[in-house]
């Protein structure tokens, strides 16, 4: 038997306690002050047999007690139920990281990982079970402990080296913190008695992201082993796109150059480079200290599709290509379904059109439909916004509420009590009527929702004061009648001036009045055009597409459903298949997206990946990670540690203590019930034992 | 005085857990006393006083004041005039104070007990004009107040009586040397003690005493727990002279006592028969005015030198 906390054996000690009582008990029980002593003799009084029997089982159940509960306390468990030798779980659980990051990529590093992978296996032991994992922004299982534990055991050394040669660097980003938090989930899967270890083998730079480390809880006895392998060369510079600006020449591209700390080279070209092509022509210089960076702005872009724009005069050339996608402006469709003029400035038609510009990144286009006309297809993904300024017809209606159910807002004007009808059939209510208000001179604005995701962009002083605006006329309504309706805002008359009726997925906002001249200064008011693009934003767009992405994340492609689709890139054709809208871009380039407009986005490295000096200790130190330990010393400590923890959970399997403390329990109440009865019944004990002297 | 004595105990002898509820010493010995008022001591002198005892032939030796001249002009004989003393009896009552006094199982302890039977002793001789003094003793003298007969001289002995118990041991030879030193006329000496002392030396003082002519009387005072030694459990017992502590079963050392008790006993008993002195074992319990009849009895039973001469 062997103890987990020996020390509390010392408790044992404790046995001297009852019996020193039982001692001074004796002598401290009565004191009789007698006269004199002249007549009798110091003469230990004898006790009876009888009596000492009795006196001596308390004794020995407390005595036993106290043992017990030394013994539980010091956590005692069977070592020999567990033969290293023999049980596979006792040996190491090792997993392997490595870092297949683009920053690997530069010059003798990735040879480097790979040597301290082979050195890595070689330190196994056939007990040991191994788990390799890659990781860069996402984790991959290279090899699992189940794949482990299946091959023969000679196979398995040979299988995890092959595994491990069929790897390269690649591109993505590197986050190290959730890749060692997932080998931590994975090493604490299955509960294995015996050390486990991380090898993270990385060039730990800058960049890599520690999020969600820092007061993590390790496995027990898990050990973190970082193998930080270094370039030939020190010193990078990296490529960082900055977005456009709306306005601007559009051919001229800022991006940000950034120069790493331990950079010997502060000069560098930047340049419009074909595929193939190993200097620029037009390349302007551009002077970035160590450490600092610079954003300025690229030459020109040559005529053609094909241009990267290249960083010269780097040693690692990983980070220099940036891949810039021709600038797509986003169509957006607005319809409008009213009866009016277009060039009839008292008509809510003329403001409407008027109200959206075009901007570099959204051609917004409005479509005006007469209101009695045949119903509209409203099926184009960049059908975005529904605007109803007339009474439409009946067969206008299943389409318009089909339009709001798959996520897109339709605004209700209304101008008259004629659009009763209307509103009836779209909110599929009661008959709603509609009055024309009594307006003393002009209503206001008040009781807005500022909460409501519609007006929340106003919800700052500066924007909420809506009292500039007068309203002539409006129309009142009865919003009990609309179920599920919300109002967002009351005229000062108290009624409702605008409110949201949910359907499906979209929103049927309903303004009880119009923004032409003759029923209010609206269409005027700065307000206006802001509130307009808050309700377009509000409808969903159907995944548009970003120019940028980096590579190794996560692309979100526009939703088609039952449709296969193909994107041309750099790694040939990808087949989308239907339903599937992510897509893992793993090399950088121009990606197309093969549809009945076909999209272009470009996939560059993150520029993360570009701050590749080394991370600094400290950082790591304040992360509190089971590093283990390098020197003589420490890694004595760490084995013995490592059989403490073994014993642990030894001890946790067995939980002999509970057992123990059973006893113990019993032993008292044993113990109890013995003192009350001897203490109970004192005469019928003493009463045997005078008259046996 | 109390119109009506306290209730009596069977025999008709005064209860003395009611008497020694009384707190005045004086009062106590005076209910005690009531109903005694015989004359029963003479004194052992035939002084020369006013009322006239005897005449006596002239030795060579005698005082020749008092030789009777009208006899002598009568009869031409010397005759010695003698005449009853008016100071009957010179009475020392030697009361232990050392510390084993303070004993007591019941209410009250023997040093209490012995205080009362001293005072007792004191009003009922003083009662009778007596001569009585104190002497209270432990290991040393604690108080000496000499045998008078005058008004007040009772209240002192009494305040003498009522100090506590303090001495630490007992030892009897030392203030029975010292009496025989003080005390040079006859008379009689109470001894009131537990005698819990060797008595090896007891003989010796007490034949002193007698031999000087003293009448003696010892009553020895003694809890009914130091007789019978009935204790059941295995106790502790702390000397109070000696401080000293014995863990002792009394299941088995009881015969031994007994035994070392009674012989120790016996010894005093033996002594005060050689030296014709009273022994009078007193236990806490038994009534002071029993003991005391008992003791009057006992010496008119002995028909020593206390018998009254009758008047020619």
């Amino acid at each position: 038997m062997s103890f987990l906390t020996p020390l509390f054996l010392l408790g044992g000690l404790a046995i001297a306690g009852p019996v020193i009582f039982h001692l001074i008990r004796r002598n401290t029980k009565e004191k009789f002050t007698f006269s004199s002593l002249m007549f009798l003799k110091a003469d230990p009084p004898k006790v009876t047999r009888k009596s000492k029997l009795e006196d001596i089982l308390l004794l020995l159940i407390r005595c036993a007690l106290l043992a017990v509960m030394a013994l539980a306390f010091s956590r005692p468990f069977f070592r020999s139920n567990v033969n290293a030798a023999n049980d596979p779980s006792a040996g190491k659980r090792v997993v392997l990281l490595l870092d297949t990051s683009a920053s690997m990529q530069r010059k003798g590093l990735w040879k480097k990982a790979r040597e301290q992978a082979r050195d890595t296996l070689k330190e196994l032991t056939p007990a040991d079970s191994l788990a390799i994992l890659t990781f860069d922004s996402q984790t991959a299982a290279l090899m699992r402990f189940d794949q482990w534990h299946e091959l023969a055991e000679p196979n398995r050394l040979p299988a995890a080296r092959e595994s491990l040669n069929a790897i390269k660097a690649g591109w993505g980003g590197s986050h190290l913190g959730n890749a060692i938090l997932t080998a931590a989930e994975l090493l604490e899967e299955n509960e294995h008695i015996g050390p486990k270890q991380i090898v993270v083998i990385t060039d730990l730079q800058e960049g890599s992201q520690l999020e969600g480390l820092q007061g993590h809880d390790w496995p027990e006895g898990m050990q973190l082993t970082l193998k930080a392998v270094k370039p030939e060369a020190a010193g990078n510079a990296g490529l960082q796109l900055k977005p456009l600006q709306e306005t601007g020449d559009a051919e001229t591209q800022p991006v940000r150059l950034t120069n790493s700390e331990d950079s010997n080279n502060e000069e560098f070209r930047l340049g419009w480079l074909k595929s193939g092509q190993k200097n620029s022509t037009n390349a302007v210089s551009v002077y970035v200290p160590a450490g600092q960076s610079r954003t300025v702005k690229a030459p020109r872009r040559p005529a053609g599709r094909d241009w990267k724009l290249t960083l010269l005069d780097d040693a690692h050339g990983f980070d220099n290509t940036l891949h810039i996608a021709p600038l797509t402006p986003e169509p957006v469709r607005i319809h409008y379904l009213g009866n009016e003029q277009p060039d009839d400035t008292e008509a809510m038609r003329f403001y409407l059109e008027r109200a959206f510009s075009q901007t570099r990144l959204q051609h917004v286009n409005v479509l005006t439909h007469p209101a009695n006309a045949a119903p509209i297809q409203l099926t184009r993904p960049d059908d975005r916004l529904l605007i109803i300024g007339d009474a439409i017809k009946e067969d206008h209606v299943e389409r318009v509420r089909n339009f709001a159910e798959t996520g897109h807002s339709v605004l209700l004007t209304l101008k008259s009590e004629a659009m009763s009808g209307t509103l009836t059939a779209l909110a599929k209510s009661g008959p709603v009527p509609l009055t024309e208000a009594r307006v003393n001179k002009y209503a206001l604005l008040t009781h807005l929702d500022f909460e409501h995701p519609l007006l929340a962009p106003f919800d700052e002083p500066r924007f909420s004061d809506f009292t500039k605006i007068h309203f002539w006329k409006h129309r009142s309504l009865d919003p009990a009648r609309l179920p599920g309706a919300r109002v967002l805002a009351r005229f000062d008359d108290g009624d409702p001036a605008l409110l949201d009726l949910p359907i499906g997925r979209g929103h049927l906002f309903i303004l009880t009045c119009g923004w032409h001249p003759q029923d209010s200064q609206l269409a005027l008011a700065s307000k206006f055009v802001p509130l307009l693009y808050s309700m377009l934003e509000l409808g969903e767009s159907r995944g548009a597409i970003k120019a940028n992405y980096f590579a190794g994340t996560p692309i979100n492609l526009p939703v088609k459903p039952g449709q296969t689709r193909t994107l041309n890139g750099p790694e040939g054709k990808v087949e989308i298949p239907p339903g599937s809208n992510i897509f893992h871009a793993k090399k950088p380039g121009l990606y197309t997206l093969q549809e009945s407009q076909p999209v272009t986005f470009a996939v560059n490295v993150s520029p993360r990946e570009s701050r590749t000096s080394p991370l600094a200790l400290e950082s790591l130190d304040a992360l509190n990670l089971p590093f283990s330990p390098e020197t003589g010393q420490a890694a004595k400590t760490a084995q013995n540690r490592e059989q403490t923890l073994i014993d642990e959970q030894l001890e946790k399997r067995q939980k002999i203590w509970r057992w123990l403390i059973v006893v113990a329990i019993l032993l008292v109440l044993l113990e109890t019930w013995l003192g009350g009865w001897l203490w109970r019944k004192p005469a019928t004990v003493s009463e045997p034992a005078t008259e046996a002297t | 005085m109390p119109e009506t004595p306290p209730s009596t105990a069977r025999d008709g002898f005064i209860d003395t857990r009611t008497l020694m509820q009384i707190r005045s010493l004086e009062l106590r010995a005076r209910i005690v006393v009531q109903g005694f008022w015989n004359g029963i001591h003479r004194s052992p002198y035939h002084g020369f006083s006013v009322e006239f005892s005897e005449y006596r032939q002239y030795v060579p030796g005698d005082d020749p004041r008092y030789v009777d001249w009208r006899v002598y002009a009568r009869s031409d004989r010397y005759y010695i005039k003698k005449f009853e003393d008016e100071t009957n009896l010179r009475c020392h009552l030697l009361v232990d104070q050392s510390r084993s006094m303070t004993f007591g199982s019941g209410d009250w302890t023997k040093a209490e007990y012995a205080h009362t039977l001293a005072a007792t002793l004191a009003y009922f001789l003083f009662q009778q004009g007596d001569a009585v003094g104190l002497l209270s003793f432990d290991e040393g003298i604690r108080d000496y107040l000499p045998a008078r007969n005058r008004p007040g001289h009772l209240r002192q002995l009494m305040l003498s009586l009522e100090k506590p118990a303090a001495g630490r041991s007992t030892s009897i030879a030392k203030p029975l040397q010292r009496i025989v030193e003080l005390v040079h006329k006859r008379g009689l000496m109470v001894l009131i003690s537990d005698l819990l002392a060797p008595v090896d030396q007891l003989e010796e003082k007490l034949a002193r005493l007698t031999a000087t002519g003293h009448d003696v009387a010892v009553f020895r005072i003694l809890d009914p727990r130091e007789i019978d030694f009935d204790f059941e459990d295995a106790l502790l017992f702390h000397d109070v002279e000696s401080e000293k502590d014995l863990f002792i079963d009394p299941a088995a050392a009881k015969r031994n006592y007994l035994k070392r008790f009674t012989e120790h006993g016996d010894a005093a008993r033996a002594i005060c028969q050689k030296l014709g002195a009273d022994y009078l074992p007193v236990t806490l319990d038994q009534p002071l005015d029993q003991v005391l009849s008992d003791y009057l009895r006992q010496r008119q039973r002995r028909g020593k030198n206390i018998q009254r001469h009758t008047n020619p």
